[in-house]
């Protein structure tokens, strides 16, 4: 009798494995750089070109290989990393399965160059789908080049479902940003297409690798650190202020190594809970330590999870120690910018009262619990030119109050200028039938985008010209701002950027519907962009207003009439609080 | 030119004034201004009308009949010269001294000629303009003077004042020459006619192709008193204070009072951007041979003359022009001082330590501008407003340089010290009081002097706003008498203010209305009293215009105090910017900081070539280098071609420039001992053009250098003898490598890449000599470079397999074999005991 059963042959059965672990470009620079760190490289290199179809090349400093080691690495299940099943609980090292390089083989052209330190010659393999051409010597420092091409040459169907070279190298950008931050001693270049996506140097504290590698500034952070008897934890959180409407810059990682765990997300929401708006989120970057024996490795063929053996650990330790920092006061000293501003000095056990400059609220102690209280009036901004008004002030750093004779005439202070902008803009979009008239920049404003980021800015480039921006792309993902519009010139150019891709990309429809509204002449794709535009560039809640702006913003809305009553989301720019409802209120009448 | 100008005569008084203005600058292309034009006459319209590639036209001048001319618009004056100037010419503008009104006035009979006279020359080397420069290059002008045996030289940048004299005690006078020249690369040179009759001269003025040579007619006279001449200038009353001693230096400063007349007298004024005279000190400089720039391909390739490919290319991260300057002066002059060298690693190891703040400070500086070309426009009195306000935003941001400085590089701050910035802060406070802050470019369209500043033109610009105002209320006014409620008052250029109604209310028209334009559907009329205010409006314009004018030249003369400051401050913003930049790439690149001692041993390890690891195609592989006086004073490499002979050569003389730069370097640590001078002697492109062969070349170049090391050089050789036959050539090779290892004052520090390996035998006789070869790798058929160098010789050239490497065809390379072996078999036989009777160990074949 015939057997339908068969046993699948060696190759296949390769391939299959191949298949979990090397799931896209990603997953190889993923597999080829954790060696390289485990073999102690101070500097890797990585070279991709049309998103990891066409090649890959990591290149590292590290111990290098030797001519039978090298043999041996590429075979499935050989590993210099483990021996017994003891060492699978307590695994230091980043790979450890034995299948990376096998794996990787099984499904490209792979070609490695090793040498080892003191050598004069290095090795060199060449592997085809897992058989070896030719293993030769060749010349090489001490470290090791392994150049992968054409991947998934013998599995079309894994390589038509490919995403495009953009997109498989937002990722692989993605996993190298996160793993520098586990490792600031050791230097990352990354190169997609011959151009330099970025070059962290070696050597750097952890503060330093942040910063660079997220290309934020620690002002907007506070720092996070907590540790108790099983773990450790540090990192930075952000604050209110540059949360964002994407999930941006969110990075765990448990002992070193980059990771994704449900209980830690969780822990942040609930750490944010009341504190966030809906539908954004904040910037973290955690690092955990933890005893290994409180983790689960071996979850995940691309070891991309774990699983932690008392979760409420981990949950209670992330809730704490991002609650105590958000309102526990920073040293303001020389900080161009400060951030959070020391309002009264802590007493030994009870309040610690916080105020942020730029969030309107502020975090109070109460026993063990954290809890946010709302200042009503607040300094108005200050201004050289101003003459101490006292009919006219700012409270909540959001809302301007003019008092007159029947009452008071309160304005949301962005709803107010996000208007005004947004009228302005409209008339000179209509206005410009191409290019439009701005104000050149003396020097010219450099922003570092990325891909996805530089691609929007492409496709909105004649739009953004309509109105005044001039912008030039440069070799190297920089792209500079050379004109802005001119009701705009004196502002953040690039947090406004920044802003109005973001939204072009999460394609927000919060102006939706019906208060998108309808001007003529203009489509409503433009509109939209319009009104993007103008929340970007209006003021902020949370800034202070001189008077003298104070005045002119509401005269300015006062001019628009009917046009100004409302913002472009549909809330209203001003209420009326007068006498009459006053004595209504309090049930006089 | 002037024989023919003398024998013309004009009727007509202007072109008479224009062959009188003409006959003094017979050598200069004139653009005499007419109106809103500067035109060329006769021959120069020829010219220039070629040149610039405008319409040759023909003007009728009255009785003087057609003359040819074409012309060009004033605004757009400087692409013109630029274009002008490459093309190797020099150009006198002529300007209209008065107003055309005021002219009349003067002469009687309304026939006069507004006064013109020239008020610049501009020659290729003194070109001004920020379009006509390159950025980050110097711009020079080159004065020589020649006499027995000493050539004097003395090279000026009119756009960044600086002014540079050397002496030089000449046995070639040619070579000595061309050497300068090569080094300086100016775009113009001038001299008297008695040095430009002397053929070397002529012959070293080759080697630049491109570069314009001028006979300056007034040398003589110029020369006669130099010393009066350049102390006046100076304002001192000796030369010590530069470093400078007279009786060292008589040519170089000849040629300097003759170049710094010529500037003034093209440039018509004081030049009081030219503060300092700056010699050139041979013995606290690294002396690089004219070949070693070219070889060691610091600026341009040996091949195709680009920038891709170069040190500097690597080493240029300079975020301002000036910076881009410096670090070029830095690489062409590298230091001998152990502090300076310090001083400037320790400034570079402060930066690289800390990214961010590094790049903070980096693009501060990419906001500063060019100070120092702008003060030059300033000095000659060319700058306009905008240049003013470029000035005041660059010293405000090297204020806040300052700040960061104190905050985050504290130990940089002897840089730019608070003190410097406070001298200048009259200077910014004067031009943020005086030049209002977003100025139109031109003079002529007014609106840059800031209010507050004059009475007078506040006065003016009152009566213009209120003059605005007034006819507003006249429409208004109008409207209501009339009762046109759509009465417009509006203005032309060719009517000027008029009064506009609407063909519909043509009935309500007053009478005293006087049409002036008649449209479809409107009339436009004018009457006295708006044509009054009309003339209360444009005079008060051109009276303010005229009064910012003259203010403007003032506030120019008021800047002039300041330049010495100015001048400085820009200097130390570029030397931050030249520390910055060479930490970036120390950083980027993982240089590490060298070592250096007065003399000893030299040590590399893991050395890299600059350049090439950065070409990444290869992964580059890394060597030591070790030099010692006692047994590794002359190193002889050997090995096939392609090896990587030359790149370890290149290498080894590249990281000890770079470390007597101050900057750091590629390789894992280097101790370097300091070099008086650097030698290269490699056989690629030589100047065939120039009718020398290559071996005569080779053989000359080699000349220099055992003539003019010393035992604290570096000498690099790559394949010497290759130009002739075998025999001659190794033989020639051989007494060389004796040579530096026999002589006590000439052992300098010797790399050796040949491929006559019967030289490696001489490490039997001389324990200085050591034998390194390229390690190569034959595995079966093919051969492996495996780039590494390690000890012993190579006694296998492997050119045929080279040969197939490189595609010759295969029936060639059998061939080639065939008859290998065959020679082979007739084998010649020699030793070092052959040659000189010494005790020689081994007996080696000459073609093994």
């Amino acid at each position: 009798m015939s057997t339908k059963i068969k046993i699948l042959s060696q190759k296949l059965v390769d391939q299959i494995a191949a298949g979990e672990v090397v799931e896209r470009p990603a997953s190889v620079v993923k597999e080829l750089v954790e060696n390289s760190i485990d073999a102690g490289a101070s500097f890797v290199e990585i070279e991709v070109l049309q998103g990891g179809r066409d090649k890959i090349v990591v290149r590292d400093n590290g111990m290098g290989m030797s001519a039978d080691d090298l043999r041996l690495a590429c075979k499935r299940y050989a590993t210099s990393k483990i021996d017994t099943v003891d060492d699978l609980t307590s695994i230091k090292t980043f790979g450890f399965r034995g299948e990376a390089l096998s794996s990787i083989a099984a499904v490209s052209r792979i070609n490695v160059k090793t040498a080892v330190k003191g050598a004069v010659q290095g090795t060199e393999l060449i592997l085809e789908g897992s058989k070896e051409q030719s293993l030769r010597s060749c010349a090489h420092p001490q470290g090791t080049t392994i150049v992968v091409s054409d991947l998934f040459y013998n599995l079309p169907v894994r390589k038509k479902f490919l995403k495009t070279a953009g997109s498989e190298f937002g990722r692989i950008r993605d996993w190298v940003v996160a793993q520098s931050l586990a490792c600031p001693e050791i230097g990352f270049l990354l190169r997609h297409n011959q151009r330099e996506a970025f070059n962290f140097p070696p050597g750097q504290t952890w503060d330093k690798r942040v910063q660079t590698a997220l290309n934020i500034s620690l002002d907007d952070f506070v720092p996070i650190s907590i540790k108790t008897e099983h773990l450790e934890i540090n990192g930075v959180a952000s604050l209110v202020q540059v949360a964002r409407r994407r999930r941006t810059n969110q990075f765990l990682f448990v002992n070193q190594r980059f990771l994704q765990n449900k209980t830690v997300w969780g822990a942040v929401r609930e750490a944010y809970k009341g504190i966030l708006p809906a539908g954004l989120h904040p910037q973290y970057v955690i690092d955990l330590r933890i005893r290994e024996d409180l983790i689960d490795v071996n979850v995940h063929p691309r070891k991309e999870e774990v699983r932690f053996v008392v979760p409420s650990l981990v949950f209670d330790a992330v809730v704490n120690a991002i609650r105590s920092a958000l309102s526990r006061c920073l040293e303001d000293g020389t900080a161009p910018i400060p951030s959070v501003r020391r309002v009264a000095k802590p007493q030994s056990d009870t309040t610690g009262v916080c105020v942020s400059e730029k969030l309107n609220f502020s975090y109070v102690k109460r026993g063990s619990d954290y809890v946010h209280s709302v200042p009503v009036l607040s300094e108005t901004g200050f201004d050289q030119r101003d003459i101490p008004a006292n009919d006219i002030f700012q409270i909540g750093l959001l809302y301007i109050v003019v008092l007159k004779e029947s009452g008071f005439l309160i304005y949301d202070q962005h709803a107010v200028e996000e208007k005004i902008l947004l009228v302005e803009f409209i008339q000179q979009f209509k206005e410009q039938q191409t290019k439009g008239y701005g104000q050149e920049l003396l020097f010219p404003e450099k922003m570092d985008l990325s891909d996805s980021e530089r691609e929007v800015l492409e496709e909105q480039q004649g739009f953004l010209e309509r109105l005044g921006f001039r912008f030039s792309f440069s070799e190297n993902s920089q792209v500079f701002v050379e004109a802005v519009p001119v009701n705009v010139k004196d502002r953040n150019i690039k947090q406004i950027i920044l802003g109005f891709i973001d939204d072009c990309l999460s394609r927000s429809e919060y102006v939706g519907g019906a208060s998108l509204g309808f001007e003529p002449g203009i489509d409503r794709g433009s509109l939209q962009a319009l009104t993007y535009l103008a929340c970007r560039s209006a003021v902020k809640q949370g800034e202070r207003l001189s008077v003298a702006r104070m005045r002119a913003l509401v005269d300015s809305v006062e001019r628009l009439g009917e046009q100004g009553a409302s913002c472009p989301h549909g809330r209203p720019t001003k209420i009326k609080l007068l006498l009459e409802d006053l004595h209504k209120m309090f049930k006089r009448r | 030119m002037a024989k023919v100008l003398d024998d013309l005569n004009f009727k007509t008084p202007m072109m008479q004034q224009y062959l009188d203005i003409k006959k003094q600058y017979p050598d200069c292309i004139l653009l005499f201004r007419l109106g809103d034009f500067y035109e060329m006459f006769l021959g120069d319209a020829k010219i220039g009308s070629e040149v610039l590639g405008i319409t040759l036209t023909s003007r009728s001048r009255g009785q003087d009949g057609r003359i040819p001319m074409c012309g060009v618009p004033y605004h757009a004056i400087d692409a013109y010269l630029g274009k002008l100037t490459k093309a190797g010419h020099k150009v006198a503008i002529c300007e209209q001294m008065e107003d055309a009104c005021e002219a009349k006035a003067h002469r009687s009979g309304g026939q006069g000629v507004v006064e013109r006279d020239v008020v610049r020359v501009v020659t290729p080397g003194t070109v001004l303009d920020d379009r006509n420069l390159v950025q980050k290059e110097n711009n020079y002008l080159l004065a020589i003077e020649v006499d027995k045996k000493y050539l004097g030289l003395a090279y000026a940048d009119l756009s960044t004042g600086e002014l540079s004299i050397r002496q030089v005690e000449f046995r070639n006078l040619e070579k000595g020459l061309a050497a300068e020249i090569l080094r300086i690369k100016p775009v113009e040179v001038i001299s008297s006619h008695g040095n430009y009759n002397k053929a070397d001269v002529l012959r070293a003025l080759r080697v630049v192709p491109g570069v314009n040579i001028f006979p300056y007619d007034n040398w003589e006279s110029a020369v006669r008193d130099a010393h009066k001449v350049l102390r006046e200038h100076f304002q001192v009353k000796a030369f010590g204070g530069f470093g400078i001693d007279p009786r060292q230096n008589q040519q170089a400063l000849r040629a300097a009072a003759a170049l710094l007349t010529y500037l003034k007298e093209t440039q018509k004024g004081p030049l009081k951007h030219i503060q300092k005279l700056t010699p050139y000190q041979s013995d606290r400089v690294l002396r690089l041979g004219a070949a070693t720039i070219a070889n060691l391909e610091l600026f341009s390739t040996l091949r195709g003359q680009q920038r891709q490919g170069t040190l500097i290319e690597v080493l240029d991260r300079t975020r301002t022009a000036a910076g881009g300057r410096k670090i070029r002066h830095w690489l062409l002059q590298p230091l001998r001082e152990l502090e300076d060298i310090n001083q400037r690693l320790d400034a570079i190891q402060v930066l690289k330590g800390d990214l961010t703040e590094r790049e903070s400070v980096q693009e501060m500086l990419a906001r500063v501008l060019d100070i120092e070309r702008l003060i030059s426009r300033i000095s000659v009195g060319i700058a306009n407003p905008r240049d003013l306000v470029g000035l005041r935003v660059s010293l405000e941001n090297v204020g806040k340089i300052v700040l960061f400085l104190e905050s985050s590089f504290p130990s940089l701050i002897y840089l730019l010290p608070s003190g410097l910035i406070e001298q200048v802060e009259p200077l910014r406070e004067l031009l943020v009081r005086k030049i209002k802050p977003e100025p139109p470019v031109l003079l002529t369209e007014g609106g840059y002097i800031a209010d507050g500043v004059s009475a007078e033109l506040d006065e003016y610009r009152g009566v213009l706003s209120g003059s605005k105002s007034w006819l507003k209320d006249f429409e208004e006014q109008e409207r209501k008498r009339t009762g046109i409620g759509s009465l417009k008052v509006g203005y032309n250029k060719v009517f000027g203010f008029y009064i506009e109604v609407s063909k519909s209310n043509l009935n309500k028209v007053p009478p005293h209305y006087i049409r002036k334009q008649t449209l479809v559907n409107a009339e436009r009329y004018i009457v006295p009293e708006l044509k009054k205010g009309e003339e209360t409006a444009l005079q008060a314009e051109e009276r303010a215009k005229a009064l910012e004018k003259d203010l403007f030249r003032e506030v120019l003369v008021e800047i002039l105090q300041y330049i010495d400051v100015a001048q400085q401050i820009a200097q130390r913003a570029a030397e931050l910017d030249v520390f910055c930049s060479l930490a970036e790439v120390a950083q980027r690149n993982c240089y590490v900081r060298p070592e250096l001692a007065k003399d000893g041993e030299l040590l590399i390890r893991n050395g890299r070539h600059p350049v090439i690891e950065q070409l990444r195609e290869e992964v580059f592989v890394p060597n030591d280098t070790e030099m010692r006086s006692g047994d590794a004073q002359i190193l002889l490499i050997t090995g096939p071609n392609m090896a990587g002979k030359s790149t370890y050569l290149r290498q080894v003389a590249l990281i000890t420039l770079l470390a007597q730069m101050g900057s750091f370097v590629p390789a894992d640590s280097a101790k370097i001992p300091i070099r008086d001078q650097i030698y290269t002697r490699v056989g690629a492109t030589d100047n065939i053009s120039l009718g020398q062969s290559t071996f005569l070349v080779e053989m000359m170049e080699t000349a220099n250098i055992l003539n003019n090391c010393t035992s604290r050089s570096l000498v690099i050789f790559d394949e010497i003898g290759r130009g002739t036959s075998t025999f001659d050539g190794m033989s020639i090779a051989w007494a060389v490598v004796e040579y530096f290892a026999d002589n006590t004052e000439r052992s300098a520090y010797t790399l050796f890449a040949t491929h006559y390996h019967e030289l490696t035998v001489l490490s039997q006789k001389f324990r200085q000599i050591q034998n390194l070869q390229m390690a190569v790798n034959r595995e079966g058929d093919e051969i492996v470079f495996l780039h590494k160098v390690v000890e012993g010789s190579a006694w296998q050239s492997y050119g045929i397999e080279v040969a197939k490497l490189a595609g010759l065809p295969r029936s060639v390379v059998k061939r080639a074999q065939e008859v290998l072996q065959r020679v082979k078999h007739e084998q010649k036989k020699i030793s070092v005991r052959g040659i000189d009777g010494a005790e020689g160990k081994e007996q080696i074949s000459l073609l093994e």
